[in-house]
């Protein structure tokens, strides 16, 4: 080289001069650690470099003093810009919070044609009185509704089966449009429903409507029918006729499905991959039960632990890389929400994994008799006896009562997990979530008492399996990347 | 390769000129006298412009009118294109209609000194260019579709480099302009300010980031603190809604850390409009530091291919430029583009048969002058099948 | 054969731990045994109690609360050393002004 170029080694900085920026760390295995910064970046380093770094004896020719400081765990006094964009990370990250409410679900009735053991609501009645939304109780909630700063604003009409109520749908979507001819927000509807009730009628007007619509398919046609008992036990054979009749009217991707995992699910994770392919879904969402409504009463809630959940979770997850790797793809959304956490700024706001918790702020619950609640689990909690979680109801409270209201702010504030006990200090918090409703239910208590929480066994156990597979498997990380991007 | 600059064989002008050229004999008055008319052989000489271009041995205007004689090299010269004409005799081709890689080099000064610029600075004070910039875009066609202003470090020139960018907006409001710039000089938000408030509609700025490590960047630049400036200024475009490109060299400095500059760019950059992977050209100082530059485009193919997958991943428009087919992944193909200018693509003999030849963009001509891989090879023609 | 021991007494310097490390890495193993935390003149004594454990688990628990003691104590370091940066940065986040301004 011609001597007016200087060497490499004259624009490393000085040794000793940097300074630390704020991360946290886990041990990984018996000599190293993973480091996590404010916007949920990661490296791995070794024990005795972590020393080292935090002594600020890190040699600047080091390799991992580049990366750290690439990924804004360190920086040199001069590196103003390294603050600016963990600022913008952070912003990023937060501004999703700031527009408050989006989605808003509507139960419109209890009254269900199904009778799973899980289920946390639903009811046989024929009592219609009792358990439908009356279209005054709609119109209060949309009050509400409309109250929301959001510009986008989500309605998911739920029950019980709500196609049971299906006239206060319609009427609800009406007044709603009717509304929004002045509010100009980005207005969509789901409706959740089994299926086995739809009819040409309720698609077209789902179909006019621009309506989606969210099913359940909890895996192949013996274990779909023992999950979700009805009358007739054809509830899979239902369900494939009202999604080919359904795809038919409203489009292919205007219908989605969810699963949930039961005891009899757990052995049989491919099957279940593998049903949600034959039906044409490109991603599944592998959702463990929830400790809510008859879940806890009929101890079905109990007849798993995360142990178990995470074993049928890691087989699911291993056949699913293994089929984008053969060029089938398919998405996995519970690691999604996670990954995106851990590869983007962007924070997906998955109301169960929020810090703080999506309570309130994502989603709130208009229960059948007007009853507003934090969050779908919250409504559960409600039904076995327990009004903690309650915001206020439609007919006697105002929208400063409901949003404003010692029970949403308690757990607002409490929920905020980067201040939890425990969580405050572990590395895999940027990435988590506080579900204090959960804890709540399990507990008694918001916060949780997470070293013998089944919550944070099991994020700490989706955590690392997904850490492990990136690390192992760089074609997986690629994977992992196009998914959180999508 | 084309002679932008060089002599002429006689001229008869007095005093520097810039002309755009015609070959129309019949232009309005009016029109003649902002022209030159480049004539061809024999045939009537029009009156009533103010100078004319005559090739080797044809006959001189009998009108007895200013003229300038050019050899052959020149012979590209055609309708629209602008040149400067010295009474030295030096013509340097500013401006060819034909292209679509103009560009306007407004300063040879630099506050970088880039281990493998392919301009290398020079210090003295050259802001006479501005004057002649001045005078040269309102003559350009309105009609061009784009061009770039290069340098040299064109924002060294401040108000007078922003007067330029106005100017192109009045004059060529529907020319696409790509400003080449260490991007430095935006992080003074008050310049940027002042840059984004030019309204341009069709603007975007490229800055090179060679590496996601300050100091590795620093080194490459030559520059202890020019990272940081740079990063500020691509955050200062952005925040005003600016275009902004990134570009990136590989080369032996750069390839070893490319798909963790492709990751902080996807974390910490993800808004920007478009990243540029570029193959080194050897011109310039790469030449001087080739041991240190070069490397076997083949021996970085899969850095390139993670980092063109992470910035697909992320949605950011990436291509990769200046690079050879066969040294390539596949699947590299999707963002690959034949880049090399109308005027410096060529092939090396071992191109011969070669069945991708036409989607490939070959080689600068100083690649194959001054060196390429060893490892180019001929992509083979499928044989039709035998009955 | 040995006598089985169910209760571990650890006695640690304050000079180098601080309450706030002990009582986090504490917290951290609070489904793994019952620790009672209280303070002698220079030091802080951690009394750990024990369920049904064999001898061996037991090792290897407290060899990870060891672990977890030196872990927190350099959390808290970091911490300390990184509070007045990391409000400057939520600062920065959400200040409406926006950036380097």
């Amino acid at each position: 080289m011609t001597e007016k170029f200087l060497p490499v080694q004259d624009y490393l900085p000085d040794s000793g001069t940097y300074e630390l920026l704020p991360f946290k760390f886990e041990p990984v295995g018996a000599d190293e650690v993973i480091l996590t910064n404010l916007t949920g970046e990661f490296l791995y380093l070794k024990r005795e470099k972590l020393d080292s770094l935090v002594s600020h004896r890190l040699a600047p020719s080091d390799a991992d003093y580049r990366a750290l400081r690439a990924r804004h765990f360190i920086r040199q006094p001069n590196d103003r810009a390294t603050l600016d964009l963990l600022a913008l990370k952070t912003r990023t990250r937060l501004s999703r919070l700031a527009n408050f409410t989006n989605l808003h679900l509507f139960v419109v009735t209890l009254r269900c044609d199904h009778a799973c053991h899980y289920c946390q609501v639903s009811r046989q009645s024929e009592d219609r009185q009792s358990f439908d939304m009356s279209e005054e109780t709609a119109d209060r909630a949309l009050d509400l509704v409309f109250r929301s700063p959001n510009p986008a604003i989500k309605i998911e009409f739920q029950g019980g089966e709500p196609l049971l109520n299906f006239p206060l749908v319609r009427y609800v979507v009406e007044k709603a449009e009717q509304r929004n001819r002045v509010e100009r927000r980005d207005l969509q509807f789901v409706v959740a429903t089994t299926l086995s009730m739809v009819t040409d009628e309720i698609l077209e007007f789902c179909r006019v409507h621009g309506i989606h619509i969210s099913t359940s398919l909890d895996g192949p046609e013996d274990l779909h029918n023992r999950n979700r008992p009805r009358p007739g036990r054809d509830s899979h054979r239902k369900f494939t006729d009202g999604l080919k009749k359904a795809r038919d009217v409203l489009g292919y991707d205007a219908v989605s499905a969810v699963m949930t995992t039961s005891p009899a699910s757990l052995p049989r994770a491919r099957e279940i991959v593998d049903e949600y392919i034959e039906h044409g879904f490109d991603s599944i969402f592998l959702r463990p039960l929830s400790p809510y409504g008859f879940a806890i009463k009929t101890k079905s809630y109990q007849a798993y632990d995360a142990g178990s959940w995470l074993e049928f979770y890691r087989a699911g997850m291993d056949y699913i890389i293994d089929l984008n790797k053969r060029g089938v793809r398919f998405v996995e959304h519970y690691s999604s929400v996670i990954l995106k956490k851990m590869l983007t700024n962007d924070d997906p706001m998955f109301v169960d994994l929020m810090s703080p918790c999506g309570a309130g702020i994502s989603a709130v619950v208009f229960n059948y008799d007007g009853d507003v609640y934090a969050s779908d689990e919250s409504r559960m909690l409600n039904e076995m006896g327990d009004a903690t979680f309650k915001l206020g109801n439609v007919h006697s409270d105002s929208y400063r009562d409901i949003f404003a209201s010692d029970a949403l702010l308690s757990v607002l504030e409490d929920s905020f997990a980067s201040s939890a006990p425990m969580c405050s200090d572990c590395a895999f918090e940027p990435w988590c979530g506080a579900d204090p409703v959960f804890h709540h239910a399990t507990q008694g208590d918001i916060l949780g008492r997470k070293p013998e929480s089944e919550f944070c066994k099991r994020m700490m156990g989706m955590i690392r399996y997904l850490l492990d597979v990136m690390r192992a498997d760089p074609q997986a990380k690629s994977i992992f990347m196009t998914w959180v991007n999508s | 390769m084309l002679t932008l600059s060089g002599s002429a064989l006689e001229t008869g002008l007095t005093a520097p000129a810039l002309f755009r050229l015609t070959t129309v004999p019949d232009l309005p008055a009016p029109l003649r006298a902002q022209r030159a008319f480049l004539m061809r052989g024999l045939g009537d000489v029009p009156e009533g412009y103010p100078h004319y271009l005559v090739f080797d041995r044809d006959p001189i205007p009998a009108n007895g009118a200013a003229f300038t004689r050019l050899d052959e090299k020149f012979a590209y010269l055609s309708d629209d294109d602008i040149v400067h004409l010295s009474p030295h005799g030096h013509v340097r081709t500013l401006f060819r209609s034909a292209s679509n890689h103009n560009s306007i080099l407004l300063t040879e000064q630099c506050n970088n000194y880039c281990l493998m610029c392919s301009q290398p600075p020079k210090r003295k004070d050259d802001r006479w260019i501005v004057d002649e910039v001045r005078q040269l875009v309102p003559m350009m066609p309105r009609t061009t579709k784009s061009l770039g202003i290069t340098g040299g470090e064109p924002t060294l020139f401040g108000d007078d480099f922003l007067d330029i960018i106005r100017l192109c907006k009045s004059w060529l409001p529907t020319t696409a302009l790509h400003v080449l710039s260490n991007g430095r000089s935006f992080a003074d938000v008050g310049f940027a300010r002042n840059y984004a408030a030019v309204d341009h509609p069709a603007l975007t700025v490229g800055i090179p980031v060679y590496s996601d490590d300050p100091s590795r960047h620093d080194y490459v630049v030559q520059e202890k603190g020019a990272f940081d400036e740079t990063i500020r200024g691509i955050l200062n475009l952005k925040r005003f809604g600016q275009r902004v490109e990134i570009r990136v060299v590989v080369h032996k400095q750069t390839f070893e850390r490319l798909p963790e500059l492709a990751e902080f760019i996807a974390r910490n950059l993800v808004f920007v409009d478009h990243v540029a992977l570029m193959g080194l050209e050897m011109m310039g100082f790469t030449r001087a530091n080739l041991d240190a530059l070069w490397i076997d485009p083949i021996e970085y193919r899969d850095e390139l291919s993670a980092a063109v997958a992470v910035l697909r991943a992320y949605r950011i428009p990436v291509s990769v430029y200046n690079h050879q087919l066969c040294l390539i992944n596949p699947d590299v193909g999707i963002a690959y583009v034949k880049s090399i200018s109308d005027w410096k693509n060529e092939y090396v003999p071992e191109c011969d048969g070669c069945a991708r030849r036409d989607e490939c963009g070959g080689f600068f001509s100083s690649g194959v002058k001054h060196g390429y891989s060893p490892s180019i090879k001929p992509f083979p023609h499928r044989h039709p099948a035998v009955d | 054969m040995m006598k089985k021991i169910k209760m571990i007494r650890l006695e640690l310097d304050r000079s180098i731990y601080s309450d706030e490390a002990v009582q986090k890495a504490a917290y951290r193993f609070i489904d793994r045994f019952a620790a009672i935390v209280s303070r002698a003149d220079n030091s802080i004594v951690v009394e750990i109690t024990f369920g049904t454990e064999s001898s061996n688990q037991r090792e290897h628990v407290v060899a990870d609360f060891k672990k977890e003691l030196l872990d927190q104590n350099l959390r808290l370091r970091i911490k300390t050393e990184t509070e007045a940066v990391r409000n400057l940065i939520l600062a920065y986040a959400f200040s409406k002004s926006g950036l380097q301004e």
